[in-house]
């Protein structure tokens, strides 16, 4: 089910948040629990076995881990999850590297033929973060198997995160199992959910038609190709942008806190500083259980590699993304050697810069590798300055959409500790769901739904 | 630590704020003009090159004048057409019939599989069904990646469906039932929150559709050089051209004088039931991408396809002569090898299932750019193609009209 939908805003979400708040305290997780599999497994029961399954495991070997205490066990708690992940995720992608055959194929036909979970890496994360945790002593481990269940497949940050720590979950979950009053600021949570619903329905998906407007194909200049790359960057964060703000609102009126996912990353002064911003609860995770865990700093540029292979990875079976995480390891390392050069850049030439960067590697997550080297070709050949694709209107709408991501600083707007007069408007709030909803039929999914 | 807006009261200004505007889209609902009821829409009255134009009415409503029509109709065609609307701009022509022996019933408003089983069940058990041969489309696995054999599209109205619910022979088939009617009332619960079905509901009174010469109006535009203003055509875009005639900003004569604008005449429909559809003629196709055939079918998939394909011709054939043909028409592909795509498989294991089932598969022809008006259209030149193997079977044989 989707957020960006009449199902999920009219039906699902006013019935599971009624029932919630209106059943036994005890039986709010179990609510939770339902509401969430029932979200998750609306479009197949497949993923939602493997989802329960992936669950099962990590409850089990939690409990056999710290009995036994054994690498073995963390081991295989690990495994499932990360298993379950390869055969969904990357098996087609190895077999077509191995040249498999049709025969071999079919041995996997199960796995090949369905489709992909959504958010897999998201849940496979937590629950392999969970299962490390407990094993390290940072959590002990969980024996309500239902609060286990509540946390790793909760609706809200379920498919795109952000990816939460069971430690960060866990105790707020205690409170709304024992505690009849809940300290919901339901002013912020419409204030999210409306905010964000307006920014993937109305900002992400008319940045994808001025994406999809552009045909490398059929001629094309290179500020045609330069505001087609620059549309896809406005819209991956905005869209990405704006389900970690549903997901923070919605999570508010169930009383959970979720993490902030983004900190107005286009801002960001270099690469590293970007990494900061962007997707903040992935890069803390591969930070703590990948990247320290290969020695850290002490090999600071094979492990740098290594990591941002695995962003990309993560990001998708394919060796665009492979690429594109490379590309991005490249230039915190070049930043990393010449930090004291970067460093005296000013300020605003610095954040173009890098934003620079990042836009250039965004097609990398749609298109392969040699369209790709087709489309920054044409971008830096500046061989033909006019425009075939887009006119007037496209560049004023890139140009708002900049002023709002460079510009509007979100500690005043959005996450503001005074009033910020009629961005805070329960008036505007509830005309931007209601645009939105009108606008739903036309919304796309969530990039990060396949991830 | 985060402060919210003043608490006190922003929860219940919001709540009023949002209920009243979800009103508006309540009540354009309510005055949506139902095309099913309207006897006045009688196709049989078309002359040749006639065609109700329908641009500004939603789709759903174009739907409700095809089945209305067949609801109505006193004299039954020979042959008719059903599935989803890849193929609405199949002509009597096409197969060698005159407009009277043939009606193209495609797209209620575009029905998967089961919707079909519903659609033919429903015009069975009114005795509407076509005299002698039923050409029933199934979707091309590709396309759509598989979803359309086992799922719901919310295409037929909520009767026609409900109305089939007696096919379900066990609980499995309730519980998928269910499930999918559930889906076919969100379906219609998203045609209500849908800004210009909310301006069609409100600023529309039902005069969406006229009958007006489409050929003759082709000849027109195809020879014009004028372009609308600009202003003009991005509101064409945005607001259904039924409310902009309405307002006065367009006349129906614009439909023809403005090249650009030929688009208006999308959709229109034709006494054979074919909908005309013409901007996609003007260029090329492009192949379909291999990122476009994703798999959305699974494991024992086939079974029900097979259940349903079963049942549409025991609907079709049972206690008549009445003779039934299913068909997979091909999409335009550039490259080989499709067939290795797994809802191609799922289709073969369901089709396998089925033997006694007349099937006319021409996935292979994927290649022919001359039968396709885009990746996924056909062409008149690929309807002859199936109009000669469905003669070659002996299937439109003893259509009386028959004049090919």
């Amino acid at each position: 089910m989707l957020f960006n939908s009449i199902e999920f805003l009219i039906i699902f979400l006013p019935v599971i948040l009624f029932v919630y708040h209106t059943v036994p305290v005890r039986a709010r997780l179990l609510v939770l629990c339902i509401g969430s599999l029932y979200f998750y497994g609306r479009a197949d029961w497949v993923p939602l076995l493997f989802l329960v399954l992936s669950v099962i495991w990590a409850y089990g070997l939690g409990i056999l881990s710290v009995r036994f205490h054994r690498g073995l066990v963390v081991g295989l708690a690990v495994t499932f999850p990360l298993l379950v992940l390869f055969l969904f995720r990357y098996l087609d992608f190895a077999l077509t590297n191995i040249g498999a055959g049709d025969s071999t194929r079919d041995v996997f036909y199960f796995f090949l033929s369905v489709s992909l979970p959504a958010g897999i890496s998201f849940y496979s994360f937590q629950v392999a973060a969970y299962s490390i945790d407990v094993y390290d002593g940072v959590d002990p481990p969980e024996r309500n198997f239902i609060k286990l269940l509540a946390f790793v497949s909760f609706f809200p940050q379920l498919i795109a995160g952000p990816i939460m720590r069971y430690d960060q979950m866990s105790g707020q979950l205690d409170h709304v199992n024992a505690h009849r009053s809940l300290d919901v600021d339901w002013a912020k949570a419409f204030k999210f959910v409306s905010f964000g619903l307006f920014g993937k329905v109305v900002v992400a998906d008319v940045c994808a038609g001025m994406v999809t407007r552009f045909d490398l194909a059929t001629g094309t200049s290179s500020l045609d190709a330069f505001l087609s790359v620059l549309s896809y960057s406005f819209q991956i964060y905005f869209d990405f942008w704006a389900y970690s703000v549903i997901a923070i609102g919605l999570g508010e009126m169930f009383g959970l806190r979720l993490v902030k996912n983004f900190n107005e990353p286009y801002r960001a002064l270099n690469m590293r500083d970007f990494w900061r911003r962007w997707h903040l609860t992935l890069s803390s995770w591969l930070r703590d259980y990948f990247y320290i865990r290969i020695g850290g700093n002490r090999r600071y540029y094979r492990n740098i590699l290594l990591v941002f292979a695995a962003v990309g990875l993560w990001h998708g079976a394919g060796w665009n993304f492979i690429i594109w995480g490379l590309y991005h390891g490249f230039w915190v390392l070049v930043y990393a050697t010449g930090k004291a050069y970067w460093d005296r850049l000013p300020g605003w030439l610095a954040i173009a810069l890098t934003f620079l960067i990042v836009t250039l590697g965004w097609p990398l997550f749609y298109l392969d590798i040699g369209p790709y080297s087709d489309v920054i070709i044409t971008i830096f050949s500046f061989s033909d300055l006019s425009l075939h694709f887009y006119d007037f209107r496209h560049i004023l709408l890139l140009g708002i959409f900049s002023a709002w991501v460079f510009m509007a600083r979100e500690s005043n707007w959005l996450y503001n500790h005074r009033l910020a007069g009629i961005l805070d408007s329960p008036v505007l709030h509830a005309g931007m769901v209601f645009v939105a909803m009108m606008f739903v039929n036309w919304s796309k999914t969530f990039i990060y739904f396949r991830f | 630590m985060i402060t919210s807006p003043p608490r006190k009261t922003y929860s219940i200004r919001f709540l009023l704020t949002l209920g009243l505007l979800m009103l508006l889209p309540l009540v354009a609902a309510m005055r949506m003009y139902d095309f099913r009821q309207d006897a006045a829409l009688d196709m049989e009255q078309l002359k040749p090159g006639e065609a109700f134009v329908s641009m500004g009415a939603t789709q759903r409503q174009r739907g409700q004048v095809k089945i209305g029509h067949l609801e109505r109709a006193q004299t039954l065609p020979l042959v008719g057409a059903f599935g989803p609307h890849q193929i609405f701009n199949m002509a009597a022509e096409d197969i060698g019939l005159d407009a009277e022996s043939f009606f193209n019933g495609t797209a209620t408003t575009n029905p998967n599989l089961p919707e079909i089983r519903d659609y033919l069940y429903h015009l069975k058990t009114l005795g509407k069904l076509p005299s002698e041969l039923v050409i029933v489309h199934l979707f091309t696995p590709a396309n759509k990646w598989g979803r359309q054999y086992i799922e719901y599209n919310g295409a037929n109205p909520l009767d026609v469906s409900w109305g089939a619910a007696g096919l379900n022979e066990s609980w499995t088939d309730w519980l998928s039932f269910s499930a999918n009617m559930a889906d076919t009332a969100m379906q219609k619960l998203k045609e209500i929150f849908n800004y210009q079905n909310v301006l069609i509901g409100l600023l529309a009174d039902g005069g969406g559709f006229q009958v007006m010469n489409i050929d003759a109006c082709v000849a027109g535009f195809e020879q014009a050089a004028s372009r609308p203003p600009a202003a003009l055509w991005v509101l064409t875009k945005i607001v259904p051209t039924s409310i902009l005639v309405r307002l006065g900003v367009l006349n129906t004569k614009d439909y023809c004088s403005f090249r650009t604008l030929h688009g208006m005449l999308d959709y229109s429909i034709f006494r054979d039931g074919r909908q005309f559809y013409a901007p996609f003629y003007l260029e090329p196709p492009k192949p379909f991408q291999d990122a476009d055939t994703k798999n959305r079918l699974q494991f024992g998939d086939d079974k029900k396809m097979a259940r349903y394909l079963d049942q549409i011709y025991r609907i079709v054939t049972d206690g008549s002569d009445r003779k039934i043909v299913f068909y997979i028409p091909p999409v335009y592909r550039a490259e080989e090898p499709y067939r290795r795509k797994i809802v191609d498989q799922i289709m073969d294991a369901a089709l396998e299932r089925m033997p006694r089932l007349p099937v006319i598969d021409h996935r292979s022809l994927n290649l022919s750019a001359e039968m396709f008006v885009d990746r996924m259209h056909m062409t008149s030149a690929y309807f002859e193609i199936l109009a000669k193997e469905l003669r070659q079977k002996g299937l439109l044989s003893s259509v009386r009209n028959e004049q090919g």
